[in-house]
């Protein structure tokens, strides 16, 4: 039947795709969301383990701190087994290279690349467009931004990167430059409107020009992330850049919309329908059918008549309350949105946040609690459903933003809960 | 087996007043609707959904009319409601916020008349030939201009012999199950072959097709800011179809933006109880033969077409999230061999690039969908939106067919020599 799957994945960020990449190694996978993920808002580096507290504490080989994360029982990272979070990393890098990203690494460390302010952040994997901008070494980058960005000002960005350069003994400063985009615009343009701007080789003639003009002794030229919105494109851009300044050249974040977070969205998806994925997004789902223990359909809420998916099991990477995979932080009443698992730890509200506007916030660590197979459980360790596995935001007990591992938590568990729900449909059989 | 409702069982059921003010909350300002958006992908001057949307509506909410001139940029082609992960309606409150800005300015002349293309098409078809060759007289241009109609592309053409007067004059054949057939200005005026293959594909599955007495399904009008006109026919339509509803008659329409309109914005515009009930009899023609295929009913006496076809998806086709029924319908077609363009919005949008200062945006967003079917080269394109296969023609001149004329000749309802008729003849 058109409508029977062997695992149902809802969800389209980091995890879902992750998960669906893993479950359609030989499997009839669906992938359910309400809309096109986060990913699209995102610099699209993966972060595996970045930060010791307390900040700015970088992390400089994540494989050797992360035995430190994995103490703490609840950890996403200390229920996946060492060998999958490989597997899932390589999985990401092999598909991202097939879809014409790829993704670049130093060996075991983390590399220090510029935030759309400056601020050194560490990434563990960065496109080949954004691995070349490190900020730790002593080769000096001249960072160009145009006059009608409205999300990116490199003057601002130099002058952080030039502290953190100053303290980290790197000497030769960054410069910046400010390029004029020829016809008045009434208002700012986006990352994304940039980006299409350089899609056109006439634009692309003007902006080499241009640079060329203000290039010192520099040999490497960064740009705002604005190279392409897929593949093909931001290849074209890249390569046409290199050769027409005779330097490296790289990316570095701003401000959402994010062109590489788009391209990386698009192709994924687009590589998932080409693994014969089926893709639907657009509509929030409703509910689940279920037997004896086990998720039996998934029920949307399609225009005129809700649609009835059925599956032999299912990935949960529904987000957390900013995905909507957790609700209820209003009401006071936090529980998981579509099958309304318990969702731990339970604290009273008073202690959900912190006051001070920087601290790390205990909600952050709220998320469905699971077994050591990302089944969910009860408070007494009981598996509520044999056939799902949760996967991504949704899960509890780490704090992306301070850890700094958002997008390794959601690939490997993505993956992990992908590969277990496959063989769990398969079991069913 | 037990069903778990989540928040809320279903859409039906959120249809109270407070929806449009709960969905603009729900927007997180993420922006992923803008990425998602083909005319602000192309024209710089659109702020983009997100603007247009919810965030000019939080300004109504305040009781300020929207001011900027931006609204008007958006096609209605609805992918950013696909694209958002919060739920929120951005092209409802779109349309909202332009019938606030209009209540405010007045409905622009060329909005207005593309408003009415119902009673364009009275008037034309009344006429024609003459109206087409009028429209394509020069000395007519200087008038266009005036009305904001794009001199850059050829407009639809319009028959003499409508298919309601076809129909009309055609014999009643009973049959025990029942359909009412919504028929679309489009089909009606501009593409009666559509509309009769439509009634023939589903008499020769044992239905007995009624054309009750309709209007316009309203889209135009709401597209273009015109929501009282988009009630008035609503309305009409709703007091035609829900008795037929009533009596068991499901309600089949060969055109997606029609299934999309009587489906999601009867009840969720107009925010009527009996709306809630007549959407859930709504099918797009493809659905219903599609799902008529997967219950074993529908009839495969297929005579061979040979052909190598591109298959464009339309927008409204993908917000009714039903996947893409006229490819599973056409694949059961022996020696059809279809590809699918996989290349989005093709950018005309109904009305919208029929607009002078529109066309040029349309034609930009076009360009994905013309470079894949340079690239596949078919025979024919098929998609089953009208407007969508003028847009395809226009900037390909590619053959371009509906799916339905392909099905009626598959069944052999007409006399066909190497089975290639309905792609070779024009």
């Amino acid at each position: 039947m058109a409508n029977e799957f062997d695992v149902i994945v809802i969800g389209a960020g980091f995890a879902g795709l992750a998960a669906a990449t893993a479950a359609a190694n030989g499997g009839r996978v669906l992938l359910l969301a309400e809309g096109l993920g986060f990913i699209a808002d995102l610099p699209s580096t993966i972060e595996l383990y970045g930060y010791l507290p307390p900040r700015p504490g970088h992390v400089v080989r994540p494989w050797d701190e992360l035995a430190g994360l994995m103490q703490y029982r609840d950890h996403p990272y200390a229920k996946i087994p060492a060998r999958v979070l490989e597997q899932s990393l390589n999985m990401f890098v092999e598909a991202a290279s097939t879809m014409g990203l790829a993704y670049e690494g130093d060996q075991d460390q983390n590399t220090l690349l510029a935030g759309p302010a400056g601020v050194p952040r560490p990434a563990y994997l960065a496109p080949y467009t954004m691995a070349p901008g490190r900020v730790d070494d002593r080769s000096p980058a001249l960072v160009v931004g145009f006059d009608v960005h409205k999300d990116f000002y490199p003057e601002y960005l130099v002058a952080n990167l030039n502290r953190f350069r100053q303290i980290s003994g790197l000497g030769e400063e960054w410069r910046a430059a400010v390029i004029h985009v020829p016809g008045q615009q009434a208002r700012g343009l986006n990352s994304q409107e940039l980006a299409t701007m350089m899609q056109s080789p006439a634009f692309r003639r003007h902006v080499i020009a241009e640079i060329r003009e203000r290039l010192h002794t520099e040999t490497r030229v960064g740009f705002p992330a604005i190279f392409g919105l897929d593949a093909q494109g931001t290849r074209q851009v890249y390569q046409e850049l290199t050769v027409g300044l005779d330097r490296q050249v790289f990316e570095i974040p701003t401000l959402p919309p994010s062109p590489p977070g788009i391209r990386l969205a698009g192709e994924w998806l687009r590589y998932l329908q080409s693994k014969g994925v089926k893709v639907s997004l657009g509509f929030r789902v409703m509910g689940v059918t279920a037997e004896n223990g086990r998720v039996t359909g998934v029920l949307v809420n399609t225009p005129a008549r809700a649609s009835t998916y059925r599956c032999r099991s299912l990935v949960l990477a529904t987000g957390g309350f900013w995905g909507h995979g957790l609700s209820g932080l209003a009401t006071g009443e936090v529980k998981e949105s579509i099958l309304g698992l318990p969702v731990r730890p339970v604290m009273p509200p008073e202690a959900w946040g912190e006051d001070r506007v920087l601290a790390p916030q205990p909600f952050v660590r709220f998320g469905v609690a699971t077994n050591a197979y990302l089944q969910p459980a009860d408070e007494h360790g009981n598996t509520l459903y044999e056939n799902v596995f949760v996967a991504g935001r949704l899960l509890g007990g780490y704090d992306p933003y301070e850890e700094g591992c958002g997008e390794g938590v959601s690939l490997a568990s993505g993956y992990y809960a992908g590969s277990l729900a496959l063989s769990a449909g398969a079991v069913g059989d | 087996m037990a069903i778990m409702p989540v928040r809320s069982l279903y859409l039906q059921e959120q249809w109270g007043i407070d929806m449009l003010d709960n969905g603009l909350d729900q927007c997180l300002k993420c922006t992923i609707c803008n990425t998602a958006c083909p005319v602000a992908g192309e024209n710089p001057s659109f702020p983009g959904p997100k603007y247009a949307g919810p965030e000019l509506a939080r300004l109504i909410r305040g009781h300020q009319p929207p001011t900027e001139n931006v609204l008007d940029y958006c096609s209605n082609c609805r992918l950013c409601e696909l694209a958002c992960p919060s739920g929120v309606p951005i092209t409802e409150l779109i349309r909202t916020n332009k019938q606030a800005a209009y209540r405010h300015k007045g409905l622009p002349l060329t909005n207005r008349l593309f408003a009415r293309v119902d009673q364009l098409g009275r008037v034309a078809a009344a006429v024609a030939p003459l109206s087409n060759a009028m429209a394509r007289a020069r000395w007519v241009r200087p008038l266009f201009t005036r009305l904001g109609i794009s001199n850059g592309r050829p407009l639809p053409v319009y028959h003499r012999q409508t298919f309601k007067a076809w129909f009309s004059k055609r014999p009643v054949r009973p049959a025990p199950k029942k359909i009412a057939y919504f028929v679309g200005c489009y089909a009606n005026y501009n593409e009666p072959e559509v509309a009769k293959a439509t009634v023939e594909i589903l008499e020769h599955n044992g239905y007995q097709v009624l054309v009750p007495e309709q209007r316009c399904c309203g889209l135009p009008a709401l597209a273009n800011g015109d929501v009282e006109k988009a009630r008035r026919d609503a309305l009409f339509n709703l007091e035609q179809f829900v008795p037929l509803v009533e009596q068991g008659y499901e309600i089949v329409t060969a055109c997606p933006s029609c299934a999309l309109t009587l489906k999601r914005d009867y009840p969720e515009t107009l925010k009527d109880r009996a709306a809630a009930k007549l959407s859930k009899h709504v099918w797009e023609l493809g659905e219903f033969l599609r799902d008529l295929a997967e219950d074993g009913g529908l009839r495969t006496d297929f005579g061979k077409v040979q052909s190598h076809l591109a298959y464009h998806l339309p927008c409204h086709t993908r917000s009714q999230s039903m996947g893409e029924p006229w490819a599973d319908v056409l694949a059961q077609v022996p020696g059809l061999q279809v590809e699918a363009l996989d290349a989005g919005c093709c950018g005309l949008s109904g009305t919208y690039g029929f607009k002078a200062r529109h066309y040029d945006t349309s034609m930009a967003i076009g360009q994905r969908v013309f470079a894949a079917v340079n690239a596949v080269n078919p025979d024919a394109v098929v998609t089953e939106c009208g407007t969508c296969a003028l847009q395809i023609n226009h900037g390909t001149g590619a053959k371009v067919v509906h799916p339905a004329i392909l099905m009626r000749e598959a069944y052999g309802r007409r006399e066909s020599q190497g089975g290639k008729d309905a792609i070779t003849d024009e």
